[in-house]
């Protein structure tokens, strides 16, 4: 568990420093939420493999908001919860064949 | 008495909710007092003028001016409902709407029309005429309904008049928009045949058409509020239930003609309502 | 007591949906529609309910900043906001922190305190409201004459009012936003109406998509993956599902039929 924090942290410290426009005030984990929901504009131009990567982003990145203070955990937990499903209903998109319609 | 008090509060809270929920606070849309009064005052109890002639005073109140007497048979004889109900937002609730004087003096709701071009203005003129609608004598209301009926076709009961008859012989032409280019929906070929609505008997058995309720009207004065569009999806849709202002009697007791004129929608029904 | 109450509680339950049938529903008066009361804890705190009126915030912002962003939810009382939310600036306390917004360049007045004085209870009664005023009417009044008219809900157009630059509600808020580029577009369509003659509807994902953005409507209000697979009906709609989920309560009502049914038949 330590582990798997450490790694995500680790990251998120590595990504906030390749960020450019990343504001310095800003947590680790808001870095990496910001990185990993900017997706959800462009989420159809993503690749299945792209969506599945940021799906597991979300899922690692949500056990590190749900220890956050009760506000931003609402307010967090909510936003990431609303990008994770659109990912993951994009993604359900793509990988259904297309089928003719039925009738 | 902790639980009693929290128990009291729930119940009070409910109740209040379900009061602001419910549009009436009651069943029916208008109680059996109301429903006295509206027997005794429409015809062949009351006068025909007096029929669909509304008379508004939640502000004029307050504001310690005459009431405004608002005569609907006027009106329809130049425009339909949907002119008024659907693209200038008066509601079919009477006080629903809580029209202002500067509403009107803006251009809004009465002040469309009476703007001094279309109709006399809502403006006070040279010759002072704010008693036109102010109306404390309703003398030469009356009068005027007198002229203006005398030449359009009779039906015993409502305005005395039958509007549908007026309007099929070209009497009065009423306009349906006020050009202001918002779109009217086609009415739906399917629903150009009459449907038959089945009643306990077969003699008592409903012809209803869309098409003569289209002419007047817009699909959202009935759906989905007054009927649901599920087939056989309206509940309790009774005489009695109209009778007491729901359903048909929404419009069928105070604007349209009056349900009293049974055979108008039961066509093989055989005497007519004898007070 | 407990039995009396569910027996109460039953008979409240079933008389409320018979009196919900046949009648005509209450019009509300332009400046109320898309007005929301928010009280779940409001009263109990000994404050009066919160009235948040969308007509006046939608000239500030999209409904996308608002639902998506800053994380309201989509029906009344659904959030759960608690004053400390707001004074750690989130929900309400996002814009309303006593602060110079540098997108709207006015000073927006703070919400919640813990603690307060009666001058600054003045405040708090701007959002805690105990009763309407007519100012609030007349500055209603005041806003929507200079908007394109529309007959129906606020009756003001506001697709309009946006097109022709009169409102400009911000997108995205520093801090608070992920700063993303455009908005890929998504195609528009038309959708069935199932019943013959009456006019289809064109659904445009393109402008519904820069109002709300993608995640508002997928996969909470629309789940179907596959264009007709979420099989919807007008019924549906009217009991406040997909569609009515805006459609009546914020966005233009649903007794505008002709706004959603205006592609001709003729032309399919
Ligand atoms: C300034 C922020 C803001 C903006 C902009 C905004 N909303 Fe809202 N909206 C809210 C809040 C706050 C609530 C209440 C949430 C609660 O009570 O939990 C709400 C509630 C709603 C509801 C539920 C209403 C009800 O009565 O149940 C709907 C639907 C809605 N909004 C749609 C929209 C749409 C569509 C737009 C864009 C035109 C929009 N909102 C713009 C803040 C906003
Ligand atoms: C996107 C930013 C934003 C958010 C979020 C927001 N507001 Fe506002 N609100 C504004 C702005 C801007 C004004 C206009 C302020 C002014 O004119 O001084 C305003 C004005 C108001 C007013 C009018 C007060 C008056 O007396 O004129 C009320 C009430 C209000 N907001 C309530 C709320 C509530 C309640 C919430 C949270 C549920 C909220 N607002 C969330 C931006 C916002
Ligand atoms: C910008 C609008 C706004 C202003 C201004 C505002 N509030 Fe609130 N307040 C809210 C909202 C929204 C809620 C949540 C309402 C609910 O769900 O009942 C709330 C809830 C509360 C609650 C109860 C819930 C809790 O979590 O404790 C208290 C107490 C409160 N506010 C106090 C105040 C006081 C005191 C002031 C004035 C100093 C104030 N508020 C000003 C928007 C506002
Ligand atoms: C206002 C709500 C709304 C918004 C915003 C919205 N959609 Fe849709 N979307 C719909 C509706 C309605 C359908 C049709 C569903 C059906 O017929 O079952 C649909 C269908 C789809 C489909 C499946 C059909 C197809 O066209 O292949 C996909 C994929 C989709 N949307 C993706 C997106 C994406 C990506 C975005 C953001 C760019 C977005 N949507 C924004 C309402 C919306
Ligand atoms: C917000 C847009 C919208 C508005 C406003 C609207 N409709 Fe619809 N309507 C739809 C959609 C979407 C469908 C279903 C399309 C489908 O089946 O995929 C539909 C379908 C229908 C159907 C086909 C049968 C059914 O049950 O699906 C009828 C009839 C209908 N509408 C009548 C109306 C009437 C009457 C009004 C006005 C009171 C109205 N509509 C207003 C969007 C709208
Ligand atoms: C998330 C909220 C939301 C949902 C869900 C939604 N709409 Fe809208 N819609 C809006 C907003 C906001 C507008 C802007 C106009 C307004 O507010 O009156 C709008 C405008 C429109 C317009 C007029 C603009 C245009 O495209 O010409 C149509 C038609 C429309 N919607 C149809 C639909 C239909 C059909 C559906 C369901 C398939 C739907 N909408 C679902 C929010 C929504």
């Amino acid at each position: 568990m330590k582990n798997v924090t450490v790694t995500i942290l680790a990251t998120a410290v590595l990504l906030f420093t390749a960020v450019p426009y990343g504001n310095c005030a800003e947590p680790p984990w808001r870095t990496e939420f910001d990185e990993t929901c900017a997706g959800t504009s462009e989420a159809m131009a993503l690749s299945q493999s792209e969506l599945q990567a940021l799906i597991g982003r979300c899922e690692r990145l949500q056990k590190i908001i749900e220890q956050l203070d009760e506000s931003a955990r609402k307010v967090f937990l909510k936003r990431l919860l609303m990008c994770k499903n659109l990912y993951q209903y994009v993604l359900d998109a793509k990988s259904k064949p297309p089928e003719p319609l039925a009738q | 008495m902790r639980l009693f008090s929290g128990t009291t509060y729930l119940v009070t809270a409910l109740l209040l909710a379900v009061l602001a929920v419910s549009p009436a606070g009651k069943s029916e849309a208008i109680d059996r007092a109301e429903l006295a009064n509206v027997m005794q005052t429409i015809p062949p109890n009351g006068a025909f003028w007096k029929y669909g002639t509304l008379e508004m005073r939640r502000k004029t109140k307050k504001a310690g001016v005459t009431s405004v007497i608002f005569p609907h048979w006027s009106h329809r004889a130049r425009y339909t409902c949907r002119v008024c109900h659907q693209d200038l937002g008066f509601s079919m609730r009477s006080g629903d709407t809580g029209i202002t004087r500067s509403q009107n003096v803006s251009g809004k709701y009465c002040g469309v029309c009476h703007n001094g071009v279309t109709a006399f203005s809502v403006k006070d003129g040279r010759v002072r005429h704010c008693d036109k609608c102010h109306t404390k004598d309703t003398k030469a209301l009356e009068q005027l309904f007198e002229s203006f009926s005398s030449d359009l076709p009779f039906a015993s009961f409502g305005n005395g008049i039958d509007w549908s008859a007026a309007i099929k012989a070209g009497k009065i032409a009423p306009l349906n928009s006020l050009n202001t280019g918002l779109p009217i929906l086609p009415l739906p070929d399917k629903l150009k045949v009459p449907m038959k609505l089945g009643t306990s008997a077969a003699r008592s058995d409903v012809i209803f058409s869309h098409e003569d309720h289209y002419f007047e009207l817009d699909c959202s004065a009935c759906h989905p509020d007054i009927f649901n569009i599920k087939k056989k999806g309206t509940k309790a849709f009774n005489m009695e239930n109209n009778i007491y202002g729901n359903y048909c009697g929404a419009c069928h007791m105070r604007v349209a003609f009056p349900m009293n004129d049974c055979k108008r929608c039961h066509p093989q029904m055989g005497g007519s309502y004898t007070p | 007591m407990k039995k009396i109450f569910l027996t109460l509680l039953l008979l409240v339950v079933c008389v409320s949906l018979g009196w919900a049938s046949g009648m005509m529903k209450k019009k509300l008066p332009p400046y109320d529609y898309g007005s929301v009361t928010i009280n779940n804890y409001s009263q109990q705190a000994g404050m009066p309910p919160v009235q948040f009126d969308h007509w006046l915030h939608r000239q500030y912002a999209t409904c996308r900043l608002c639902h998506v962003d800053i994380g309201f939810g989509m029906t009344a009382n659904s959030t759960k906001i608690r004053s400390t939310d707001n004074m750690k600036g989130y929900f309400c306390g996002t814009c309303h922190n006593g602060k110079e917004s540098p997108v709207y360049q006015i000073k927006i007045f703070d919400s919640c305190a813990k603690e307060y004085k009666r001058d600054e209870y003045k405040r708090c009664t701007r959002c805690h409201i105990l009763e309407r005023s007519s100012a609030r009417e007349d500055a209603f009044e005041r806003f929507a004459q200079k908007m394109p008219r529309e007959r129906l809900g606020n009756g003001i157009n506001w697709e309009k009012a946006e097109e022709m630059g009169l409102v400009k509600p911000a997108d995205q808020l520093e801090g608070v936003s992920i700063m993303k580029p455009k908005l890929k577009i998504q195609q528009d369509f038309s959708l069935k109406s199932k019943v013959e003659g009456m006019p289809d509807i064109i659904f445009s994902h393109k402008k519904h998509t820069v109002w709300n953005g993608c995640e508002l409507c997928h996969p909470d209000i629309f789940v179907g993956i596959k264009k007709g697979t979420t099989k919807f009906s007008m019924v549906d709609i009217f009991e406040g599902k997909y569609c009515g989920v805006c459609h009546d309560k914020v966005a233009f009502p649903q007794s505008d039929c002709a706004r959603c049914h205006n592609k001709s038949p003729q032309e399919k």
